[in-house]
């Protein structure tokens, strides 16, 4: 918050409304409750046209260097994205490929043409890049990976499980950690998704069957696919990629709880019980009102995370609180949605259980509340200043 | 990153709401100035100042003379009307810099900025006449005089044009007579900034009319009673107390748009985020660095009800910030006002509660307590500030505004 150099800054995310218009009415064009509904049923969870559509509109490359704006403004327009194409409730592999992915090939530590060519695929809508970061028991699994890596036949061999992974069976690439065999550290690699060895088993989940278990046999990886080759380098670029993916999904997060805000004060105004609007019911307004607050919170948290991305200040402070404050508060959000519209919101006809499922997701993606609650109290711990605003007022003891 | 906002209209028919920009800039000259009023306030209340003025029968727990001297103080520093027009001897500076001026108050638990510093001048700037103006705004920057807020009555709290306090023209003069209750700062202040019925309408609001009493007319009669902290408070009475037409303050019976507009304003002011980034601060100071609590700070619960906190902490700072600068771009922030108390109040309360848990049996110590941790500073405000709940609005019905003037719901 306390930023010199205000207007440039100002100026940086306010975010292009051309930019947004476009992916605004690739939306409405696009996320018909039939198509959302067929995506769902089927593999593999996203439509190839939407995509390409999605890279001619210039998401994908967003963060992409050399595509990414040199003036700065791509995280603030990034968000956006998230926020329309996420209140859309249309599914795509935004958040895996071209926010995760795309942050790991680009902060990762060993350069090689390998990332250069998959960031150029990305960003022209030509590559699915997946990151398969859980394990069984594990929420983004680094130290505790039971994956394993060992040298042989010119490159790497990779063996063990990763789930659930969203958008495996279409991954062109996998990003993976293992624990490399001889040196004992974890690596990053980036499996090719048709390699030898690769087996992915589509798993139905609540919002259908994008997830999947990803099992990997001594799968063969080049030389030039070892991202990052230790313990130290690989829990940085896995750190600064959970941190720009929290505030993308927190984006995501609040669109979808301003959608369910808008569809509940919508229905409390039509809907008639005991002679009157619904709405006109103290209770209900209470409701509506605590959605609110709920949603200011997140608004002011998400501009305060992206502004961080824009000038690379407090980033891990500030993105893990958005994402505990948006994966804590949504859900609150969409159970006070529920209970407002009873069983209306209990059918698949009517949006509000899409958006309930996509919370479900979203939640968790990106880092749950308890990772990011995690990581914060360690940054309480390890230096009493970094969560305090202390350093703009002399510190009360 | 308002983007979900243009996604919304579209789809759906509700009334749109329109919503400030949450991104929040402090300019180099702001936080020159944050510095500077902290400087000022670090030096002049050390913790001796603290000692030797307090004075546990006031709220907040300042003495009356040392409050009196202390914002004199502020007015010879320019700390007066840092926001009102040059014209009437302010200095013309954004809201932003009230705002953070009521900011580092309330970090350094400084005797408060009362409503004649705070938001009466405002109202005062925004419906008063020409002569009302000069005769008072002066003396208020130069904290020559005070007033206090008369608005609650028995009978009249959170349905305020309930109230009964009647004016009666006679003459050039009105006649009021009635209770005003719950009147902070009124023990030491000259007048009254008051709401009075005027005429009795089929429309509620209407016939109510904001005078500017003068307290030392013949018939203010005023009584204290002892809270729930230890401190008084005060009810003030008026019986036949002759007032000259000219102290109205805007238009005869349409003083419900006075009153709104001075409760914007008010609320504005008390949304300001120091209370909280304070308690935050001292709350990480004692985990972390007491040698008596440090068993605290290594408790992973501890740390994580912190963090619960610091992340409240930040909502209120940022959004008061947000509120402080759309005034400032000439926007009339409403219901979100409202928000930014409720806010601030409600992560105040949540360090409150927390700081009595981490204390345990040490919480309830006062004050004057042998070796008592933070001087008792948990006790008064776990006590004092549950006054939050309902004053100047309160939670409920906060939650009743943002519903109807912020979401468009029908009363």
């Amino acid at each position: 918050m306390t930023v010199p150099q205000a207007e440039s800054l100002r100026n940086r995310v306010s975010v292009d409304s051309l930019f947004r218009d476009s992916v605004s009415s690739f939306v409405r064009k696009r996320a018909t409750s039939t198509l959302i509904d067929e995506l769902e049923e089927h593999g593999p969870g996203y439509d190839t046209q939407d995509w390409s559509d999605l890279a001619r509109i210039g998401v994908l490359g967003l963060l992409a260097p050399p595509f990414s704006a040199e003036s700065g403004g791509q995280y603030a327009a990034m968000s956006s994205a998230a926020a329309i194409l996420g209140a859309s409730t249309l599914p795509t592999p935004l958040h895996e490929t071209a926010v995760e992915a795309v942050l790991v090939l680009t902060t990762a530590t060993r350069v090689t043409d390998v990332r250069t060519n998959w960031l150029t695929k990305i960003a022209a809508g030509e590559a699915i890049v997946v990151p398969a970061l859980n394990e069984t028991g594990h929420e983004i699994a680094i130290q505790e990976t039971q994956v394993s890596a060992k040298a042989g036949r010119g490159g790497w061999l990779i063996t063990g499980t990763k789930r659930p992974v969203a958008y495996a069976q279409a991954a062109d690439a996998i990003i993976v950690v293992a624990k490399i065999a001889d040196t004992g550290e974890r690596g990053l690699f980036l499996v090719p998704g048709r390699a030898e060895g690769v087996r992915v088993d589509s798993m139905p989940s609540a919002n259908g069957h994008h997830l999947a278990a990803v099992t990997f046999e001594e799968a063969v990886v080049d030389g030039d696919s070892r991202l990052d080759g230790q313990d130290v380098t690989s829990t940085m670029t896995i750190d600064r990629t959970i941190s720009v993916a929290a505030v993308m999904r927190a984006s995501q997060l609040l669109a979808l709880g301003s959608r369910a805000l808008s569809l509940t004060l919508r229905f409390a105004e039509d809907r008639v019980q005991f002679g009157r609007s619904i709405g006109r019911f103290q209770v209900v307004q209470r409701h509506c009102a605590d959605m609110y607050l709920f949603l200011e919170k997140i608004r002011v948290l998400l501009a305060q995370a992206v502004l961080s991305l824009e000038t690379g200040e407090e980033i891990r402070r500030n993105s893990s609180i958005v994402k505990v404050a948006a994966s804590e508060y949504v859900p609150q959000v969409l159970e006070r949605a529920h209970q407002v519209h009873g069983g209306v919101g209990f059918y698949r006809d009517y949006p509000l259980e899409r958006i309930f499922r996509r919370v479900m997701e979203a939640e968790a993606a990106g880092g749950s509340a308890r990772w990011h609650r995690a990581r914060l109290t360690e940054m309480l711990r390890s230096d009493e200043r970094e969560l305090r605003r202390g350093d703009s007022h002399a510190i009360a003891t | 990153m308002d983007a979900e906002v243009n996604f919304r209209k579209p789809e759906i028919g509700e009334p749109t709401r329109r919503e400030l920009n949450p991104t929040v800039f402090l300019s180099d000259d702001h936080l020159r100035f944050r510095r500077e009023v902290c400087d000022f306030l670090s030096s002049r209340l050390t913790a001796d100042v603290r000692s030797a003025n307090h004075d546990p029968d006031e709220l907040g727990g300042w003495r009356v003379d040392f409050r009196r001297d202390f914002k004199r103080q502020l007015a010879e520093r320019g700390y007066i009307g840092v926001g009102w027009p040059v014209a009437y001897g302010g200095r013309g500076l954004d809201m932003v810099y009230e705002v953070i001026l009521a900011d580092e108050f309330e970090y350094h638990d400084a005797p408060a900025l009362d409503p004649s510093v705070g938001y009466i001048p405002y109202a005062l700037l925004a419906f008063a006449n020409d002569d009302l103006k000069s005769r008072f705004l002066p003396a208020l920057r130069r904290a020559e005089i005070s007033m206090f807020l008369a608005y609650s009555e028995p009978e009249a709290g959170s349905d305020l044009a309930n109230l009964s306090t009647r004016a009666e023209r006679e003459g050039d003069e009105y006649v009021i007579t009635g209770q005003k209750s719950y009147s902070s700062y009124s023990h030491f202040a000259q007048y009254a900034f008051l709401a009075a019925r005027t005429s009795v309408s089929d429309r509620k609001h209407h016939g109510i009319t904001l005078f500017i009493v003068d307290l030392a007319h013949p018939g203010v009669s005023i009584s204290r009673h002892r809270t729930i902290s230890g401190s008084y408070h005060h009810s003030v009475y008026f019986d036949h107390v002759r007032t000259p037409a000219s102290m109205i303050v805007g238009t005869l019976d349409e003083g419900w748009r006075v009153l709104m507009g001075a409760i914007d304003y008010e609320r504005a002011a008390i949304g300001s985020p120091g209370l909280v980034d304070r308690q935050l601060d001292r709350l990480v100071s004692l985990c972390l660095l007491n040698p008596h609590y440090v068993q605290l700070g290594n408790d992973p619960i501890v740390a994580d009800r912190l963090v619960s906190l610091a992340i409240e902490a930040d909502a209120a700072r940022l959004y008061a910030y947000m509120v402080a600068q759309a005034h400032a771009n000439g926007e009339r922030p409403q219901h979100e006002t409202s928000v930014c108390v409720l806010l601030k109040r409600e992560a105040a309360r949540l360090a409150e509660a927390l700081a009595v848990d981490l204390l345990g049996p040490e919480a309830q110590l006062a004050r004057g307590a042998e070796s008592a941790t933070l001087e008792g500073v948990v006790d008064r405000e776990y006590r004092e500030h549950i006054f939050f709940r309902f004053a100047a609005g309160g939670f409920d019905i906060t939650r009743n505004v943002i519903a109807t003037r912020g979401l468009g719901m029908a009363r």
